[in-house]
């Protein structure tokens, strides 16, 4: 073969390529590409995996506010209706208390009417009593006798009721 | 001065009973380099990366891209990359080892006469052929795991009708015609410019070398790209019958 050896082709440099390429493949595969790629497909998977958190976060912030939004405006509906109802609650304890007040102040007032009635009365009845022992003595003395009999008391006494 | 055109790489040293040519000898330098560098930035990957790791990344994924645009899944894409890849990264950089000066005017002096150290890697057909079959090797192991033993050998012995048998037959010499056109236009590029280079610099030291060295800078990384990028259409040609035609004209346009 006058080609192949003008062409200086030996099939022991052949080999020796082949197996030098053949290395070199595998070497620059092993320790260049497959870890460049490597690197490249997680930043890439961890890029996409970022934006979608951030999406996700993004979302939930939105929730959030308005649930927010809800509990205020639900809170705020709360204490109008905690302010109303004690407001209302106030009212009627006031209203109570004064009825309360006012009738406590007719019984007071009743009652020592009363009392000042009955004292009247007594003073009355004691003033008369006094009034018909003093009449009696009077008599006694005047007419210098004992009245002992009963009929003439009553008899005073019925008197002094009619006068008095 | 002398002008030393030959077609076959010149012998340094005897390894053994290995004949170490200068081509060998500078792929060999090439491939310690190239798995040099690629072990240090091994060790230096960060997960931010730097200028370099940067860099790196966008050609490495571009790259990526790029064979997955063709082959049509990443998945593909993959398992065909680190191939494709390295035979470019090689390629290129066997071709631009030529383009550090100095080199032509050496000589170192052996027993079979004064050699020069330096030669293109790829203007040695041997190297050129290596990567050929196992570019085209490569694209046939794909095409028989794509299609099984016997649909494989039916795509070349059809037996159906006359035309079909004819055009399995001329599927056979486009086969081996493939090996021949990868190969010659490497090396026919590459030794073409090598030889222009020194005719140029042979008859005209100064100034007139320098648009031919430009040219040669262009063939250097034009040739290599087309060579991975057939290896590529070859490879994901096997992987995919039906789209076949298509397939063929993409080459047809390169």
């Amino acid at each position: 073969m006058k080609l192949f050896e003008a062409l200086g082709l030996n099939w022991k440099i052949l080999i020796a390529q082949l197996v030098n390429f053949g290395l070199l493949i595998w070497i620059l595969h092993k320790f260049g590409y497959g870890p460049i790629i490597k690197f490249i497909d997680e930043r890439r998977k961890k890029i996409e995996k970022g934006l979608e958190n951030a999406k996700l976060v993004e979302e939930k912030l939105k929730k959030a506010d308005e649930a927010e939004k809800e509990i205020i405006i639900s809170a705020k509906k709360e204490a109008q209706k905690i302010v109303s109802s004690s407001t209302e609650l106030a009212q009627k304890n006031r209203e109570e208390m004064i009825k309360k007040a006012e009738e406590e102040a007719q019984r007071i007032l009743v009652s020592y009417e009363k009392k000042g009635k009955q004292e009247k009365d007594k003073i009355m009845n004691e003033a008369k009593k006094e009034l018909s022992d003093l009449v009696i003595m009077a008599t006694e003395k005047i007419i210098s006798k004992n009245i002992t009999t009963s009929s003439d008391r009553e008899e005073i006494d019925k008197i002094i009721l009619e006068k008095g | 001065m002398k002008l030393d055109i030959s077609l076959a790489p010149n012998i340094l040293f005897n390894l053994g009973s290995l004949p170490v040519t200068n081509t060998l000898f500078w792929s060999f330098i090439l491939s310690v380099a190239l798995i040099v560098v690629t072990l240090y930035m091994r060790y230096s990957l960060k997960r931010i990366p730097g200028r370099w790791q940067s860099i790196l990344e966008i050609l490495v994924e571009e790259g990526l891209n790029f064979v997955e645009s063709i082959i049509g899944s990443r998945k593909k894409a993959k398992k065909v990359f680190p191939l494709v890849f390295t035979m470019f990264i090689f390629i290129v950089f066997a071709n631009l080892l030529t383009f550090i000066p100095g080199q032509s005017a050496l000589s170192i002096h052996t027993q079979s006469g004064d050699v020069a150290p330096f030669r293109a890697i790829m203007s040695d057909y041997g190297m050129v052929f290596v990567l050929t079959m196992i570019s085209i090797i490569t694209a046939q192991v794909v095409a028989i795991i794509t299609h099984g033993p016997f649909g494989y050998l039916s795509k070349f012995i059809n037996l159906k009708s006359p035309l079909a048998f004819v055009l399995g037959l001329m599927d056979l010499i486009g086969e081996v015609a493939k090996i021949l056109s990868l190969s010659f236009r490497l090396f026919g590029n590459i030794f073409a410019g090598e030889v222009l280079g020194s005719v140029m610099l042979f008859l005209a030291p100064f100034f007139i070398p320098l648009p031919f060295a430009l040219l040669g800078l262009i063939t250097a990384i034009i040739q290599a790209f087309v060579f991975s990028l057939l290896t590529l259409i070859f490879i994901s040609m096997a992987s995919e019958m039906e789209k076949k035609e298509e397939q063929s004209q993409r080459e047809c346009m390169v």
